[in-house]
């Protein structure tokens, strides 16, 4: 009898925690093992004499290095006594949520601009300078592609580089869409010319008939279009512009050759239908490394990368490096791509300054980027450096810890600096092509703020033309190829175009009047 | 009057007596009910950004602070350019998965009933809710290695074997994206829905059987009239089920998996729903306020299904889910 009030009793207390486990259980499983693992709180370590542990976001699930480890930034935290505690994105909203819930970390690299450009989550550049780094300065052009609409900016964007800074640099050139070719079947086939679209199109022709099995020419998901765009001189995103007037780039009659060209290819046999299926690049570079394609869209980078990767498997790539039309024109409007932001839950302004500053000095990120001058890298008399390790070979340079961390604050001169190989496919085509590149970074600055009616309107065209430009892609003929463009303009008309276009030019005038004001 | 507080003191005592005695079984009730009202509830105060201009950047309190925006987030996908076909496709491939997806699970426990064989019994049935556990992504890549046109095995081997001159372009043509996303579905699911029926079946008097077959009923009889009745009430809880999700996929689900993982530009006309769009157009863009309104208006389509379908299902055949 005295045994079950006590049994009752066990069974009862039990019964909470087990519940309670069971409860928590339940929470870890819908969080699916991913939660974030950033932290905005920050940490003195070491005491007095110790780095300042800075926390430091990265917003590309894609980046290589995920934390600080190796000589390279050990020489950076001696030189500025601050050693950086890096999370990288686990997903793509990552950041949105991060702000959202208020829990940011010291420190935000990240390419979204428009959402970290803001007072109430950055400190903004220009005020942060006068008090922590007065030695830090940027070129005027490139404090104005980086002012958001309240004038002032809060971050320096990378990869961005002035039209004088790269015609200063003549070798380094800005990556360009390209075209790579089979050169071990190029040499089979007798080296036939290829100097205009129609030499393209007879090359691809013999590959079709004398390789059946092979198919002629593979695009890449996400370069389809560009390569043959800059044959006729056309803009391959955002505005045009015409005589000073911008107009969407989808209605300018150069875009619409190179989409008929594209069509062209189709009816002609030399492209797959399934290829437009594609969505991942990694499919595409298979079907090339595999043997199955005998030509690819890429990047002007392609043929190296391509080069490297099957490796002493018999097969060579080249690029096609002269344009292939006298209309060819690369049209340059980048404004860089990722932005280092001070956020207001920063704690160490002071310690980030110094960080922020030593990595835009031309010591700090060549230190970053290329490794310590006379041990790793010497500068070459034509302004280049020339590495003492392999600068290709990834294991090697993440044992270093050298590149990455030097990409954040890199320029587009630096970064094509580093690719500089002379002899390379990358550096051929960065030759030919650098003669038709046009810099306008006015055009770049038309951008219209998240959730305005105009970025509505720009999404909505955007997403429809992925699901439509098919339709010109795979026309049977040509007239009816025509007509699909037609039916996208009209499309995009209703979608609200023509007040995109309006408000592009309401914003234009000034930002173009400010940047020649600079220029000249 | 000393009577009634009487008897309400006792109730009283009694309830807590009772409640005192399952303590270690309300102890689960309750922390399951608080991570209900904490995971699934709550978060549902969100809903209000679907009529305010919410910026993410605003955080948390810009939920309430943003300013009210009205309709204006509906209008503008009813103004879609694409709204009728998102419609459509969504309404479609929702309908055609109900109607070919629902009998199949039903029809496999009734076959593999009658099955006497128990070790070919056990094997069907592994082998058909094993797809279950497979995700959508790995589906996707095992289909395109299977039916792509440039290098599929089945066109493939079709194609070398003389049995047909064109590869079949089942992964890229709008028209066979319905075709395909049932089959893909049923395949996927119904084998493991078929547990439920089999478990209902295992429930029916097997008395009932005996004495059919003394009678000298045959199988199709005993399916006909014993089987089938044994499963009318789990097959109302699932059929109420799955009109509630119905804009989801219903039973097999997934509507949302495949036209992301098997929608592709060639297809669009067909394969884009109204998640997808929600998806692309809303959460990938950043407008949290839009998508909201978005899956909000499919939420209220799904209470409403769900409700009609109860009443109507308790109307015809006497049982319903609530």
């Amino acid at each position: 009898m005295t045994a079950t009030p006590k049994n009752h009793f066990n069974t009862r207390w039990l019964a909470l925690p087990l519940a309670a486990a069971l409860a928590i259980t339940g929470c870890s499983s819908n969080n699916g093992g991913n939660a974030p693992t950033e932290g905005g709180t920050t940490e003195q370590t070491g005491g007095s004499a110790g780095p300042t542990e800075i926390t430091l976001f990265v917003d590309a699930t894609w980046y290589p290095y995920q934390d600080w480890t190796g000589p390279i930034p050990e020489a950076i935290t001696a030189a500025t006594g601050v050693r950086p505690k890096i999370s990288v994105a686990t997903d793509d909203k990552q950041l949105s949520l991060m702000v959202s819930s208020g829990d940011l970390p010291d420190l935000v690299l990240s390419p979204n601009w428009q959402l970290m450009s803001d007072a109430n989550l950055s400190h903004a550049f220009n005020d942060l300078i006068p008090e922590y780094a007065p030695e830090l300065s940027f070129d005027p052009i490139k404090q104005l592609v980086n002012t958001a609409k309240d004038g002032n900016y809060y971050t320096i964007r990378n990869d961005f580089s002035t039209e004088a800074e790269w015609q200063a640099a003549p070798h380094a050139f800005p990556i360009t869409p390209g075209l790579q070719v089979r050169q071990d079947l190029m040499e089979e086939m007798g080296n036939p010319e290829i100097q205009t679209l129609d030499d393209l199109v007879g090359v691809l022709q013999q590959v079709k008939s004398q390789y059946p099995d092979m198919t002629p020419l593979v695009l890449n998901p996400n370069w389809t279009h560009p390569f043959f765009s800059a044959q006729f001189g056309a803009v391959t995103s955002g505005f045009a512009d015409q005589e000073g007037q911008l107009i969407h780039h989808l209605r300018q009659p150069e875009l619409m050759q190179s989409f008929l060209f594209i069509n062209r290819l189709y009816r002609e046999g030399l492209v797959t239908s399934e290829n437009f299926a594609y969505k991942n690049e990694v499919q595409t570079q298979e079907m090339m490394t595999g043997g199955k394609g005998f030509a690819y869209t890429w990047t002007s980078q392609g043929a190296d990368r391509l080069n490297a990767a099957v490796g002493d498997s018999g097969m060579t790539f080249a690029e096609l490096a002269d344009p292939l039309s006298p209309d060819a024109k690369i049209h340059n409007s980048g404004n860089g791509y990722f932005g280092l932001y001070v956020t207001k839950s920063n704690k160490h302004l002071e310690e980030t300054m110094k960080l922020v500053s030593y990595l835009f000095s031309e010591e700090g990120w060549q230190t970053a980027q290329w490794g310590i001058e006379g041990e790793h890298w010497e500068m070459h008399e034509e302004g280049y450096p020339v590495f003492n390790y392999d600068n290709n070979d990834e294991k090697v340079m993440k044992e270093l810890g050298v590149y990455w961390w030097g990409v954040p604050t890199e320029t587009g001169v630096g970064m094509s600096l580093s690719a500089y190989n002379p002899g390379s496919e990358t550096t051929r085509v960065g030759e030919k092509y650098r003669e038709i590149v046009e810099y306008n970074p006015a055009l770049g600055m038309v951008n219209p703020e998240n959730d305005s009616d105009e970025q509505i309107i720009r999404t909505n065209i955007d997403n429809m033309l992925r699901n439509e430009i098919t339709k010109i892609y795979l026309a049977p003929t040509e007239e009816e190829a025509v007509k699909a463009y037609e039916e996208i303009i009209a499309k995009a008309d209703n979608i609200g175009m023509e007040k995109l276009e309006a408000w592009a030019n309401s914003q234009y005038g000034e930002y173009k009047e400010q940047y020649d004001g600079m220029v000249n | 009057m000393k009577a009634v507080t009487g008897t309400s003191t006792t109730q009283k005592q009694g309830f807590f007596q009772q409640f005192k005695k399952q303590l270690s079984f309300q102890m689960f009730v309750w922390l399951g009910l608080f991570f209900l009202l904490l995971f699934h509830y709550l978060p549902m105060f969100g809903i209000i950004i679907a009529f305010k201009d919410y910026r993410i950047s605003t955080g948390i309190q810009g939920i309430f602070s943003s300013p009210w925006a009205g309709w204006k987030h509906f209008e503008a996908f009813f103004n879609d350019y694409n709204f009728n076909n998102l419609v459509r496709n969504t309404l479609a491939l929702s309908f055609l998965k109900v109607i070919f997806s629902y009998p199949i699970p039903i029809l496999l426990a009734i076959l593999l009933n009658e099955v006497r064989n128990a070790f070919f019994k056990r094997f069907v049935q592994t082998v058909s809710y094993l797809p279950h556990f497979i995700s959508w992504v790995v589906v996707s890549g095992i289909a395109y290695t299977f039916f792509s046109a440039d290098y599929g095995i089945v066109n493939d081997l079709l194609l070398s074997t003389g049995i047909i001159n064109q590869p079949l372009d089942v992964l890229t043509n709008p028209d066979s994206f319905w075709g395909f996303a049932v089959s893909s579905a049923i395949w996927k699911e119904a084998g493991w829905w078929t547990i439920i029926f089999l478990a209902a079946i295992t429930g029916i008097d097997p008395a009932l059987h005996e004495a059919a077959e003394i009678d000298g009923a045959s199988r199709i009889k005993r399916i006909w009239y014993i089987t089938l009745p044994g499963l009318k009430g789990a097959s109302i809880v699932v059929l109420i089920l799955t009109i509630g999700s119905i804009l989801g996929g219903g039973l097999v689900g997934s509507n949302f998996e495949q036209a992301m993982l098997f929608g592709n530009p060639l297809n669009s006309d067909t394969s884009q729903i109204i998640q997808t769009y929600a998806f692309n157009v809303g959460l990938a863009e950043g407008r949290f306020s839009f998508a909201t309104a978005i899956d909000l208006m499919q939420s209220v389509i799904s209470v409403i299904l769900i409700f009609s379908s109860n009443y109507i299902a308790k109307r015809v055949s006497g049982s319903s889910l609530f």
